[in-house]
């Protein structure tokens, strides 16, 4: 094949230096305004907002994994190069979450912010993908085990006890500064939606918040123990004791649709932790270890199937299959409308119950951890759960989080 | 980071010889056109470049949709003679400064608005404008003639301004008679652009080539590809009844090698130049290279016989 003439070098996110030249002349005449009083303080100042040193775009996603094993041995894995980046040890870690290029290791005190350097920028009808290097952030007072809410303004850690809200802006640029109210109650959640936060109080009332705390919309509906929340394309669910409130936003404002568990619903099933493909319009949680609740973007009923010993469970959305993992380590891809199950295949010799699983998925690729084996395995869920690839990794996966979306 | 062309160094001399003088007469600010795209901002410094000082806010290289401005540039636009922008929402990151001078008085043109857009057909955008206009030469000469008018109403002593963009825009209507001719070589069937590229709508309509949109599998599900991977694009091209798609990729000859093991479907992968001039040296420097590259580039590609 010839070469391609129209061969583009990576595309970086560099600062401008045309607004100087104006500057200079202003600064000439000795006209007075703020570009002449500017002038004489340079680069940091031209630096556009947004800039990321090193930063480039690139052509398609760039999934990342972070790694971490009980001991506290902390990798970065690109999934496209298959490079890895060692981090400094957390020892005695209990959780490891992302927000899409943020991840978020917390041991029972504190949680360590990473910027894993990977992520996307959603236009609508197309995206843009960027790489960078992988920086540690530091630590945040934040106890595990935490989860982690966000959008692209803030992101919320809501660890034992403490919540702390994060400028998303500010992490962008390396700085950890928070963004919003220092104290919330015990019982309560924050998650932020489009650049509000939905706040669920202690008692149940759920409120939206604007970016001055001030409060924009209160709904009717209660949301009593919230325990997660999940974004999708159309809105925001969260799950609470009574099932499900899926809040949304239009051009009248802000609203929220309750959609309770089926009455028998015994309380050991409910759903509570909330997962699926980012940005895809259904949700999946684990029924106790009965099966696998889904749940439609704009649906007025959860839908139950029954998988028994489930341990994990995630949802690809948009006529994919919802993929769940049971007990005997077993990988099952199911209708999400009638639980048909469409393949399964025997992925994990064994599973950990202290260290369980998880199923991370993209739009052409799902990850599950094996800490037995010391692998990562991908998986083509729309070929018969073929797995693509088995990737080594450098600390025993324990504990597994995706990024770059 | 790439350094601005030669070009630069010497608009801003020529701008502070400009100003020096400016200041010993009257006190006058020089006159500044301030555009936010650097394809447009090529076309202006052709048009205005003689009259005006004209200082580009995006970056060689940059993405129009996520570019972003400094304090000091945006103070810039609220200074300037006139502001020349894309619009149609192409410009997310600087549309509300542009929007913010605008109301402060500074006149604006928004050329997209202005040279007949098209609406998008895919079905998440559909009626909504495309503002990707500049793969349509022809569209750019209306552009030509809206920043002449725009110029000659707004800034001081460019009277003559449409006059004096004859020169350029003879040269943008060469531009669209050469690769007009350029792809009368192909025949008709073969003037099919299978791409994930959102832009070359215009183009199409232009010229008469069918856009076949395509997913393109990304490095990822490259690493280890099932034909059902690569079943949308191998469709697309089967349609299509070519052998090259105008995909970026940042593994071209990977994709090309996949296609052909897993898809049976032997495709050269093309990649061209879409929202953004390149630094000096990148092969689209200008509009006008840009243009001819990506002819160039996709005539080269459909023409071949490849059996």
């Amino acid at each position: 094949m010839t070469p391609s003439p129209g061969h583009r070098a990576p595309r970086t996110l560099a600062s401008t230096v045309g607004g100087l030249v104006l500057t200079a002349v202003a600064a000439a005449c000795g006209t007075t305004g703020a570009p002449a009083e500017e002038a004489g303080e340079t680069s940091p100042e031209s630096t556009p907002h947004g800039y990321v040193e090193g930063a480039e775009e690139a052509a398609e996603p760039q999934p990342r994994l972070v790694l971490a094993d009980e001991d506290g041995q902390v990798q970065v894995l690109d999934l496209v190069t298959e490079e890895t980046t060692d981090l400094d040890p957390l020892p005695d870690p209990v959780s490891l979450t992302g927000d899409g290029r943020f991840a978020h290791l917390s041991d029972g005190e504190q949680t360590r912010v990473l910027d894993t350097g990977a992520w996307t920028v959603d236009h609508g009808d197309h995206s843009h993908y960027y790489r960078a290097p992988v920086e540690d952030l530091g630590e945040v007072p934040v106890p595990g085990p935490t989860r982690v809410f966000a959008d692209t303004t803030r992101t919320v850690l809501s660890g034992e006890g403490e919540t702390l809200v994060l400028d998303r802006s500010a992490l962008e640029d390396g700085e950890v500064e928070t963004a919003g109210p220092e104290n919330t109650a015990p019982g309560s959640l924050l998650a932020p939606f489009r650049g509000f936060l939905v706040h669920v109080g202690e008692n149940g009332t759920v409120e939206v918040l604007d970016e001055e705390g001030e409060r924009a919309e209160e709904f009717g509906k209660t949301c009593e123990a919230p325990q997660d929340s999940a974004t999708t394309r159309s809105g925001l669910f969260l799950t609470c004791d009574h099932g499900a409130l899926e809040v949304t936003e239009s051009e009248e404002g802000f609203s929220a649709t309750s959609v309770p568990h089926p009455e028998d619903t015994g309380a050991g099933e409910r759903a509570e932790t909330l997962h699926h493909r980012p940005h895809a319009s259904t949700v999946a949680a684990p029924a106790g270890d009965e099966g696998v609740w889904v749940l439609e973007s704009g649906a007025d009923e959860w839908n139950r199937i029954d998988l028994p010993d489930t341990v994990a469970a995630t949802a690809i959305g948009e006529g994919g299959p919802v993929l769940a993992l049971t007990g005997n380590g077993r990988l099952h891809a199911l209708d999400p409308e009638t639980g048909e199950e469409r393949s399964s295949t025997d992925l994990l010799g064994t599973v950990d119950p202290d260290h369980p699983p998880v199923i991370e998925a993209d739009a052409g690729r799902t990850y599950v951890n094996d800490a037995e084996e010391g692998l990562v395995y991908e998986i083509d869920h729309d070929d018969d759960l073929r797995v693509a690839r088995e990737l080594e990794t450098g600390p025993t996966p324990h504990f597994m989080v995706r990024t770059g979306y | 980071m790439p350094t601005p062309a030669h070009r630069r160094s010497s608009a801003a001399a020529l701008a502070l010889v400009f100003a020096l003088s400016g200041c010993t007469a009257d006190g006058d600010a020089q006159e500044h056109v301030v555009v936010t795209t650097n394809i447009l901002g090529d076309v202006t410094e052709n048009v205005l470049g003689g009259r005006a000082e004209v200082t580009v806010l995006m970056p060689p290289g940059a993405d129009p949709h996520s570019f972003e401005i400094s304090a000091q540039e945006a103070a810039l636009l609220e200074s300037a003679s006139l502001i020349v922008h894309n619009g149609l929402g192409l410009e997310e990151g600087v549309g509300h400064h542009v929007t913010a001078a605008e109301e402060a008085g500074v006149p604006t043109l928004e050329v997209g608005a202005h040279v007949d857009p098209l609406d998008y057909t895919s079905d998440e955008d559909e009626g909504r404008p495309d503002p990707h206009f500049w793969t349509d030469p022809q569209r750019m000469i209306t552009a030509v003639d809206l920043i002449a008018e725009a110029g000659a109403e707004e800034i001081d002593g460019a009277d003559n301004a449409r006059a004096e963009a004859e020169g350029y825009r003879e040269q943008v209507e060469e531009l669209d008679t050469w690769m007009a001719e350029r792809f009368e070589t192909l025949p008709e069937e073969r003037r099919a652009l299978v791409t994930n590229h959102h832009v070359f709508g215009y183009l199409a309509e232009r010229y008469g080539f069918e856009v076949i949109g395509a997913v393109v599998p990304s490095g990822t599900t490259l690493a280890s590809p099932s034909s059902s991977d690569l079943a949308d694009l191998a469709e697309a091209v089967d349609r299509a009844g070519v052998e090259a798609v105008f995909v970026d990729s940042s593994q071209p000859d990977r994709l090309a090698r996949a296609m052909a093991e897993e898809a049976g479907t032997e495709v050269e992968v093309v990649s061209l130049f879409s929202e953004s001039l390149t630094p000096p040296g990148g092969g689209a420097e200008t509009y006008s290279e840009m243009m001819r590259a990506n002819t160039d580039a996709i005539v080269d590609a459909l023409a071949e016989d490849q059996g």
